[in-house]
């Protein structure tokens, strides 16, 4: 019996030792350990023997089935093991691959610099307001102090309608509407559309952007229209812009200035991105004229404000690096795709 | 414009540690912007004087000559081409290593052969004018050695390039005494008095009687008859520093008429004293007259024009340009001196009929001081003399006043200034900078009394705040301290359309849509396969291109433009524009905001691909801008370029917000689109005005809900809202109705299969499973009934 008993446990172990799945296990459970399994048939043996050999050899068998079933539950545990292992490295995939993912999509740089500019200045308590660009004579220019024969009303820069109205050729004419809606102390400011009759090229175009900006109140002075625009221009570029003015002429402003920045590349000291300047002209500003008050209902013996204008596409252009002016309007995909941070198909 | 350094040093000392950049920068800071600003005459300290001492042929060309010079260093023999010299010339020699204008470097060269070490040069060469005939030639008497900067010392020069658009408000900028006033009160120095006295005259009556016909368009008319003329060039200074300015010298007299211009901004003319028919000028309106310009230009004088005739007719459009044969000429010995003041609207408009903006129109559209002519006058005078010392005036000055500009006075306080420039700018400094400027001050306490300079009493000050604007330049811009304004906290003013256009971006970009910009302006052929056509009062009467000549009706245009372009890079992708058409309606144009989508892909297996990536982003899309009660429906009488079935009219409850759809095949070809595409355009007012969405709570129902699928034959051209209201129609305990698949195949025929989920729920109780059984029997049935079996 116990020569039995051993030549089982060896074949076991010889078994075990070279099952390799979790098949294999159960089939030395059931070869070894089921109802017609060799260790029952040792059992059946059992029947022929006395009763003291049946207690010894009893308990060999009951040793014999512990052996073989820790066995077994040894094995089965590192088969799973590897077996989950395998499965793991048959579950590769290429994280590379986005394929779930859909293009991003992206909005247009003068609209990302409007809403960046509109932010700034609901932040500085503006209210954004917006015109025609079908505008008349009147808002276009008389009131704004163009007097009747200035050189701007010319056709040469004015696109007219047959119906007699124009195309507003700046976003001044908001400061009428404005002025005419709202009371002072007031703060607007408004983006959009103007249009010149110019001829396409790098830097021109018949349909460009401009953010136009007035503030009035009593005893408003040049030195609150330095401070706004140094806030408005180091939140635009980010850092601490350095401006500075000189004297510059427009109809609705008095004193009228041009407004320039310190280079942001070169920090004022020149350099060729400032044809060795050291500042850069960014925006037209000054004291809104009297006349101009006077056409929107203020009185300007009582109060005072501020005026500016900027071209947003040379700003959007000058930011994003934009050769071109011809970019802006062109539509291309391939230029808007410059301006999504992440697309489907271009981050691995 | 260009202005010299030297020119304004004659009226007014500047200081002399002055660096050119700075100099130049100082100058836009101030008083008008300098767009750049050259170094002349550098070069000449490098260049000699040079003594011809002999000549001999090139041995291998004929037109070169071998010359020996003497340079006072030694002498050196040089190639040269030109031959307007002899022995004994004093030449200009440039030695090795010297820098001419232009960046061009003298090295040692071989020129056919013979090695030259230097170069014999012509004045265009050296920067002193645009003659290339020949060698620029010396006085004689010049002691070899001498450099040429010491012998033309005025040609070490700054000359700084003014923007023209800068000084359009400034009558006083248009020439060089302007700029030294200006000058004057930024180095707080005197300004010279402008050299122009009146000579004597014999008191007779001037030859030339000068008849004004119009004195309301002439505000002075100012002349002066000479003898003793003798047509010859200029001084070299003269021509040297008109070349420097831009002019080009011409003779004795133009170059003269030129250089006042420079100085006072104040026009010239003059006519040959033996041309005057009749001895007499008459200052008129044109007739309809035709008249050849200086530049060979036939125009004709309309009554709108003014001009001067004799009695042979008119010879000049006054104020922009002389006839062909009004100069002077070449041999005449009395000419008629000019100096005039034209209304300046008069003259602006004439300039823009003839397409012509001369030098002069230029300056008289600024509205010149009438006082100016007189001094000019003398001053041309007085720089005649320097080449024609016989010259004389003949009888007295024909001066004739018209159209008056009153004296300018402008009342306020030095407070005033001070406020508006946010400064302590004190009082005497204020006076300084005004005297200086040319004001005339009356001070009482804090109140002020200005009379304006003349030169700027036409048209630039005439009010306080041009008065603070001159104190505020020449004090220094830079000076002014930023100051936070103080404003009360108030309710917010936000502009919701604004918020919402931008809400609406923002979730087109999450949605992978890429935005463009296209033109406002297009033509009629782009609109027309569209079926749009914009009102004839919104067509632009001078487009600068006929592809933009009237205002868009419809983004749809440009966008199947754009979805064309951008096909020849692929065929996937989705762009949108949220921008303005314009409209023409009783009440004046009027400019309504358009939302257009566009959605290409590469077509499917089965046709809507496009449509219902499209559909589905613009439900993203509305639903994130609160958009209630979205329904498709079928399009109603769609054009012909639109797909009559891929289409559907998009509706928030009762309101029409726009319409997506495909293309139908005569669309594809009309607009060369390839693949599958499909346009939406919205009307984004109308989606502003919605009422937004609210937002309930409602307690869910704590039973568990049974699920249901079914399978349904349905008539192909049947729609699936058809069927999902049926079936929720059938009893309120069912929920949950949802679309799975849909299934086209031959052996269902005329039919496609239909497969739909959706839930029993009660709030009460939990059904039970008899219950559950007799609902769905009775929907399958229900369904039988409306045609719909179960497959």
């Amino acid at each position: 019996m116990l020569t039995q008993l051993q030549s089982i446990l060896s074949a076991f172990e010889l078994a075990l030792s070279q099952a390799q799945d979790s098949k294999a296990i159960e089939a030395l459970k059931v070869r070894f350990l089921g109802k017609k399994g060799e260790v029952q048939e040792l059992m059946a043996g059992l029947k022929s023997l006395s009763n003291e050999e049946k207690a010894a050899a009893g308990k060999g068998i009951n040793e014999l089935k512990q052996q073989i079933a820790q066995g077994l539950e040894a094995r089965t545990e590192a088969i799973k093991d590897a077996e989950a292992a395998r499965l793991v490295e048959d579950q590769w995939i290429d994280i590379s691959l986005n394929p779930e993912g859909r293009e991003a999509g992206s909005l247009h740089p003068i609209t990302l610099v409007h809403q960046r500019l509109e932010e700034i200045f609901e932040a500085m308590g503006y209210s954004i307001l917006d015109g025609p660009h079908v505008e008349t004579d009147y808002y276009n220019f008389e009131a704004l102090n163009f007097d009747p024969h200035h050189p701007a009303r010319d056709m040469h820069d004015t696109f007219f309608f047959k119906s007699g109205h124009l195309l507003r050729t700046q976003t001044s004419p908001v400061q009428i509407h404005g002025m005419e809606q709202m009371k002072p102390p007031l703060r607007i400011v408004s983006t959009g559309k103007v249009f010149r009759c110019e001829r396409l090229d790098a830097t021109h175009e018949a349909c460009f952007h401009q953010i136009e900006g007035m503030m009035i109140d009593k005893g408003i002075n040049v030195g609150h229209l330095i401070h706004s625009m140094k806030v408005m221009l180091s939140e635009v570029f980010e850092r601490e812009v350095e401006v500075r003015l000189r004297p510059g002429y427009f109809p609705f402003v008095e004193p009228g200035f041009e407004l320039e920045i310190a280079c942001l590349i070169c920090g004022g000291d020149g350099c060729p991105a400032c044809k060795k300047l050291g500042w850069v002209e960014l925006l037209g500003c000054g004291m809104v004229h009297p006349n101009v008050l006077k056409a929107g209902g203020i009185d300007p013996e009582v109060y005072s404000g501020f005026a500016f204008g900027m071209g947003t596409d040379r700003l959007a252009m000058q930011r994003y690096g934009i050769s071109d002016i011809r970019h802006l309007h062109n539509g291309d995909l391939s230029f808007n795709r410059r301006f999504s941070t992440a697309s489907g198909y271009r981050v691995f | 414009m260009k202005i010299s350094k030297n020119w304004i040093q004659e009226f007014v000392d500047l200081p002399q540690d002055l660096e050119p950049a700075a100099f130049s920068r100082l100058m836009t800071l101030r008083i008008c912007e300098v767009e750049g600003v050259e170094i002349t005459g550098a070069h000449l300290s490098q260049v000699f004087a040079a003594k011809v001492l002999s000549l001999r042929p090139h041995p291998d060309a004929e037109k070169l000559r071998l010359v020996t010079v003497d340079h006072g260093q030694g002498q050196i023999e040089l190639v040269c081409g030109a031959h307007n010299f002899d022995v004994g010339a004093m030449v200009a020699y440039a030695g090795l290593g010297c820098v001419l204008p232009g960046g061009f470097e003298i090295k040692k060269a071989k020129i056919r052969g013979v090695e030259s070490l230097g170069m014999l040069c012509a004045e265009d060469e050296l920067g002193f004018g645009e003659d290339h005939d020949g060698l620029m030639l010396l006085p004689p008497e010049t002691q070899p050695g001498t450099a040429l900067s010491e012998l033309f010392p005025d040609q070490l020069d700054w000359v700084l390039e003014i923007d023209n658009k800068s000084v359009t408000h400034r009558p006083d900028l248009w020439g060089h005494y302007g700029f030294a006033r200006e000058f004057s009160a930024v180095f707080d120095v005197p300004l010279k008095p402008y050299p122009a006295s009146p000579p004597s005259l014999d008191g007779g009556p001037c030859p030339i009687q000068v008849k004004v016909e119009v004195p309301e368009l002439v505000p002075r008319y100012t002349g002066l008859f000479v003898e003793g003329l003798a047509v010859k060039p200029s001084t070299p200074a003269m021509r040297h520093r008109l070349h420097r300015v831009g002019l080009r010298p011409i003779n004795n007299l133009v170059d003269v008429t030129n250089y006042v211009m420079c100085e006072l901004g104040q026009p010239m003319h003059a006519f040959d004293g033996s041309k005057i028919a009749g001895n007499q000028l008459t200052i008129r309106r044109g007739q309809g007259e035709k008249l050849m310009t200086l530049y060979q230009k036939e125009v004709t004088l309309t009554t709108e024009d003014l001009t001067i005739a004799d009695a042979a007719g008119p010879s000049v459009v006054a104020g922009v340009i002389g006839g062909l044969d009004s100069g002077v000429a070449a041999t005449a010995t009395s000419c008629f001196l000019e100096a005039a003041n034209w209304e300046p609207v008069t003259v602006r408009k004439s300039a823009a009929r003839i397409g012509l903006r001369t030098d002069a129109s230029q300056r008289f559209e600024k509205a010149l001081a009438p006082e100016t002519t007189e001094p000019a006058i003398w001053r041309a005078l007085e720089l005649l003399t320097h080449t024609c010392p016989d010259l004389k005036p003949k009888g007295g000055l024909s001066d004739h006043w018209g159209l008056e500009y009153p004296e300018v006075q402008v009342h306020l306080s030095y407070g005033f200034i001070n406020h508006l420039l946010g400064t302590q700018i004190d009082p005497k400094e204020i006076d300084r900078i005004l005297d200086r400027l040319g004001y005339d001050i009356q001070a009482q306490g804090d109140r002020l009394t200005l009379t304006v300079p003349p030169a700027r009493r036409a048209k630039d000050l005439s009010i306080p705040q041009d008065v603070a604007e001159d104190v505020g330049r020449i004090f220094g811009l830079e000076k002014i301290e930023p100051q936070a304004a103080l404003f009360p906290v108030e309710r917010p003013q936000f502009n919701r359309l604004r918020q919402t256009e931008t809400r609406c971006k923002k979730a087109l970009a999450q949605l992978g849509f890429h935005e463009i910009y296209s033109y406002p302006l297009t033509q009629e052929s782009t609109e027309a396969p569209f079926g749009l056509s914009q009102d004839p009062q919104l067509v632009l009467l001078n487009p600068v291109i006929e592809t933009q000549d009237r205002m868009r009706t419809s983004l749809l245009p440009h966008l199947a433009q754009r979805i064309h372009a951008n096909q020849k890079l692929g065929r996937d992708f989705k762009l949108f524009e949220l921008s303005r058409i314009y409209h023409y309606g009783p009440e004046g144009p009027f400019e309504p905001n358009r939302l257009a989508l566009a959605r290409a892909v590469e077509p499917g297996a089965e046709p809507g691909k496009a449509f219902y990536s499209l559909k589905a982003d613009l439900i993203d899309l509305l639903g994130s801008l609160q958009i209630p009660q979205l329904r498709f429906e079928p399009l109603r009488n769609p054009p012909d370029y639109q797909h009559p079935y891929i289409a559907a009219e998009v509706y928030s409850a009762q309101t029409h917000l726009g319409s997506l759809f495909g293309l139908s095949p005569k669309g594809y070809r009309s607009f060369d689109l390839k693949g599958e595409v499909v346009l939406c355009q919205l009307d984004f007012d109308a989606l502003f005005a919605q009422n937004k969405a609210e937002y309930f709570f409602e307690e869910p129902s704590r039973f568990p809900a049974v699920n249901f699928e079914l399978s349904l034959l349905v008539p192909k051209r049947v729609r699936y809202q058809e069927v999902a209201r049926a079936i929720e129609s059938y009893n309120p305990l069912v929920c949950g109705v949802r679309f799975l698949d849909v299934y086209y195949a031959k052996e269902l025929g005329e039919d496609k299969s239909l497969s739909v989920g959706l839930q029993f729920r009660a709030q009460d109780r939990t059904l039970s499973a008899e219950e559950t059984k007799n609902l769905q029997e009775g929907l399958i049935a229900a369904l039988a009934e409306r045609g719909f079996q179960l497959r």
